[in-house]
């Protein structure tokens, strides 16, 4: 079992053993708590990834020189230098180990195609863990100093420790440094409130992933494999679902862990989901969904690109590109660059008809239909792409998308129950009480989590125990990785 | 829900909060917006310590009453079959009690699905000379001398006056199984108490032992690997208002309380499925299955099968149990296709089990008649009669010199 967060040493020694060394053996002392922050989050990576951890290393010292010459430096042409340099580093890093295999297997594809054949075989690097976030974090550093935005950290230590901080390293949130520096400012500092609400954090994250997503994983990785009657509709949409469900707890359940950590040593990392399943177009979909990596396009890349200055024609060429890009982001697949494709799409789609007059007719005389209806149009078609982001097999991919929009299907509801692999009604039933949940939740503003962590002291002692039993008794017996733990 | 309708597009306060651009409605809406940017703190004056540490032993308890009621649920779907259609491990505990409770003279028949098909206790009963004499089949599915280990000290206990042990060429097989087949132990650690201590420990495996629960945590934690299934079951029950899965299947269980009349008649003749007759088809293939199979290839070498069977023989005849080996007959078309040799092991081990005068009735290559089996190896009804005859002549012979 790698170490992340449902690794039991992670909370048998590691989060005490950090709190300790921060809070009793260096209180109010700020430079020597961050510094701790900083030895601890690159233990942590080590225990994580190995060897690796030079890349974070490297990654860090190119990015904090670079920062501090944008700034000194008055010369134009020579702090576009510099941030080139920032840039170009990252993005090898991101390059060599996150897609040679691909761009390799690629050619070698292309290749074959033309009658030839590549002369070397992919190289088959192990993707470091959370490369994909901490090169974005840092990269957004040094762009942030350029445009003026933002000025170098007081310390490479401080730096460090921001590009490290282990809570959110390997999967996000992707914190701006102006938002982290805040939280540093001055001594860390912990009250029995805010480590209350750490803890709950903590607890209500690994139900979602243990309880929930652990289990749908179960049920998900049985029906899109080879050989299952990809053609019975109530496999595929099961399925279907089922991940939705799974790569959101999964997620979003690393998200809550990484922000009640974040909280026990007095530092808040920011929401990173707001109920993406109850948003009613695409661009609210994805305000909702992944919002730190969503703004980080936004603000890097889309308008980078030229955002909505130059016209719709650009406009749309911006967004596609972004949306592409950010698909590839999620890995090194084509399923991801057609996963970002297809939201680009929906994304192009949606502003054209958000702006048709009986489209506005129709919202401003029956508002409450038209949000139901357009809820359920955008869910589907999120759910629709959530295929061609799990199933990486072509035909198999293809055979459920089919099914999804009813070609070619048939409906055979003992067949799909007895393709299963068992745990139907436990299944049922955590699907069911997940909808109400997250129905709850998203209506009242996501503010679940936190009107837990509110509630009169024997009541969170209850809620909080009733939650750790859950996770022992629910959780399957096979671990299973966070899905965005190798992104 | 508070809602703002802009360009067409009905947005929720949740989407409102995350665009800077959008204009604030309300001061309702202002505070669900701080709400979620700035989750905070809990509300009022940061608490005590001292109020805190109450409130995590709250929380501490109440997983541990939860995590220990859900055991009590857990065991009674193992129990009652819902969750594992061999419920039999979870009852052979209870059966060994039992039978050590029951005045007279009992004999116990162990083994493996052959003899669970093939003994009718209450035909032993009736057919021996000597009354008061209860007859029990705790023979188990899948059954072979290492699985049976953890049960010796039950077994001992139950005083029988004499033991049955199947020990056909099946029980010569070297192999042990796998995961799958430990199961049984998991099962059977809810309802027995190890501690590591016992003599047949030595001969379980280093890596086997943790199918076996010697402390409260193992106990706990081979409860939990059973909770999704059980949990499931109660919610089939809860979505279907249905009655237990244990109905769906009878072979193997024992679906009644111990105690109650249905219990006694389960521990003596257990409840089958349908017979169900082979086609000549179906019966080639099988037997054709069975010669491949390492299952029934016997080894005289010095094996965990081998080891668990005198352990499990020396433990009883040290307790002053009278122990008869029984190696029940075969479809004769399976007989006849064996290759040539391809017994001479059992054979071999069968001679060197046969000392001071321990007596073992070897049916295997005698020629019984094909309606006496549903498949190569099980019994039907007229099986079980012959069965009952041949292997009650043995057990009352044996009971003339303990009784």
């Amino acid at each position: 079992m790698g170490f992340d967060f449902t690794n039991p040493q992670y909370y048998l020694w590691f989060l005490p053993v950090t709190l300790i060394l921060v809070f009793a053996l260096s209180k109010r002392k700020r430079s020597r708590q961050i510094g701790i922050l900083c030895a601890m989050s690159y233990i942590f990576f080590m225990l994580a990834s190995g060897w690796h951890v030079l890349l974070l290393l490297t990654s860090t010292l190119v990015d904090w020189s670079a920062g501090n010459r944008i700034h000194r430096i008055g010369e134009q042409r020579l702090k576009k230098r510099w941030l080139k340099l920032s840039l170009v580093t990252n993005l090898t890093l991101l390059g060599v180990f996150k897609y040679l295999d691909l761009i390799i297997e690629t050619l070698g594809w292309w290749s074959l195609q033309v009658g030839g054949t590549l002369p070397f075989n992919p190289p088959g690097l192990l993707l470091p863990v959370g490369i994909s976030f901490y090169t974005f974090q840092t990269m957004s550093y040094t762009i942030d100093i350029y445009r003026g935005k933002n000025t170098p950290a007081d310390t490479f230590i401080d730096f460090a420790c921001y590009a490290a901080f282990f809570p959110q390293l390997v999967a996000g949130p992707i914190v701006r440094f102006d938002y982290f520096r805040e939280q540093i400012n001055a001594p860390l500092e912990q009250s029995v409130g805010r480590f209350r609400l750490g803890l709950s954090l903590i607890v209500y994250g690994l139900v979602k992933k243990l309880v929930f997503a652990d289990n749908f994983a179960f049920h998900v990785n049985s029906i899109f494999v080879d050989g299952a009657p990809l053609d019975n509709i109530i496999l595929v949409y099961w399925g279907a679902f089922l991940f939705g469900l799974q790569i959101y707890c999964d997620f979003s359940a690393y998200t809550d862990i990484a922000i009640g950590s974040g909280h026990l040593f007095g530092i808040r990392l920011p929401e990173n989901f707001k109920g993406p399943y109850g948003a009613a177009s695409p661009a609210e979909f994805w305000r909702r969904w992944h919002v730190s990596l969503s703004t980080w396009l936004r603000d890097y890349l889309y308008i980078s690109l030229g955002g909505n200055r130059h016209g719709v024609r650009r406009m749309y060429i911006a967004l596609m590109t972004t949306m592409v890009l950010g698909g590839l982001w999620h890995g090194a697949s084509w399923n991801f660059v057609l996963w970002g494709f297809l939201h680009g799409l929906l994304l192009i789609a949606h502003r054209n008809i958000s702006g048709k007059k009986w489209n506005i007719r129709f919202a401003e005389t029956r508002p409450r239909l038209h949000h139901i209806s357009a809820l359920l149009v955008t869910q589907w078609f999120i759910f629709l792409t959530w295929l061609v982001f799990r199933v990486e097999e072509t035909a198999m991919m293809l055979r459920s998308l089919k099914t999804f929009i009813f070609i070619d299907v048939r409906l055979d509801p003992t067949e799909a129950f007895d393709s299963l692999p068992g745990l139907q009604w436990l299944m049922i039933i955590l699907a069911l009480g997940f909808c109400i949940v997250h129905c709850t939740s998203t209506i009242n503003g996501g503010r679940l989590k936190y009107a837990v962590a509110r509630l009169p002291n024997i009541r969170w002692g209850l809620v909080m125990g009733l939650g750790i039993a859950s996770i022992w008794l629910l959780r399957p017996q096979e671990a299973v990785e966070f899905i965005y733990f190798r992104f | 829900m508070i809602g703002i309708l802009r360009n067409g597009d009905y947005r929720s306060s949740t989407a409102l909060c995350m665009d800077d651009g959008a204009p604030r409605l309300s001061p309702r809406l202002e505070r669900a917006c701080a709400t979620i940017e700035n989750p905070g703190l809990p509300r009022g004056e940061p608490e005590q310590v001292s109020e805190f540490l109450p409130t995590l032993f709250v929380a501490l308890v109440t997983a541990l009453v939860v995590v220990s009621a859900s055991t009590g649920w857990v065991d009674s779907t193992l129990a009652d079959g819902s969750v594992k259609n061999n419920s039999r491990w979870a009852h052979l505990a209870a059966a060994y009690e039992h039978i050590a409770s029951q005045p007279g003279v009992d004999v116990i028949i162990i083994g493996s699905s052959r003899l669970y098909s093939g003994i009718d206790g209450s035909c032993l009963d009736a057919k021996t000379n000597h009354s008061g004499t209860s007859h029990w089949n705790l023979a188990v599915r899948g059954d072979f001398p290492y699985m049976r280990l953890p049960e010796t000290d039950v077994l001992v206990r139950a005083n029988a006056q004499i033991v049955v042990i199947e020990a056909g060429p099946n029980t010569f097989s070297p192999g042990i199984g796998t995961r799958k087949n430990r199961l049984r132990w998991e099962v059977e650690s809810l309802s027995m108490e190890f501690d590591g201590d016992e003599s047949w420990w030595p001969l379980v495996r280093a890596e086997d032992e943790v199918y076996l629960a010697t402390s409260i945590i193992d106990r706990y934690r081979i409860s939990q690997s059973f909770t999704p299934e059980s949990s499931d079951e109660l919610a089939h029950r809860f979505l279907l208002l249905g009655d237990s899965r244990a109905m769906e299947w009878r072979d193997g269980m024992m679906p009644d309380q111990p105690g109650s009349p249905e219990w006694i008649s389960a521990l003596k003749d257990p409840p089958r499925n349908d017979e169900v007759n082979l086609s000549s088809e179906e019966m080639a293939e099988y037997i054709e299955v069975l010669t491949a199979s390492t299952f029934w290839q016997a080894s005289s070498a010095d094996h965990h099968n081998r080891r668990s069977l005198e352990h499990i023989i020396e433990s009883l005849e040290s307790n002053g149990t009278k122990v008869i080996l029984y190696a029940p007959a075969v479809h004769p078309d399976f007989l006849d296709a064996i290759p040539a040799g391809f017994w001479d092991e059992f054979n071999m081990s069968r001679e060197s089990l046969t000392v001071d005068g321990r007596p073992y009735v070897d049916d295997t290559f005698e020629s019984w008649n094909q309606s006496s089996f549903t498949d190569p190896v099980h019994f039907t009804e007229s099986g079980r009669e012959r069965l009952c005859k041949e292997m009650g002549r043995a057990i009352d012979s044996s009971l003339h010199k303990v009784v």
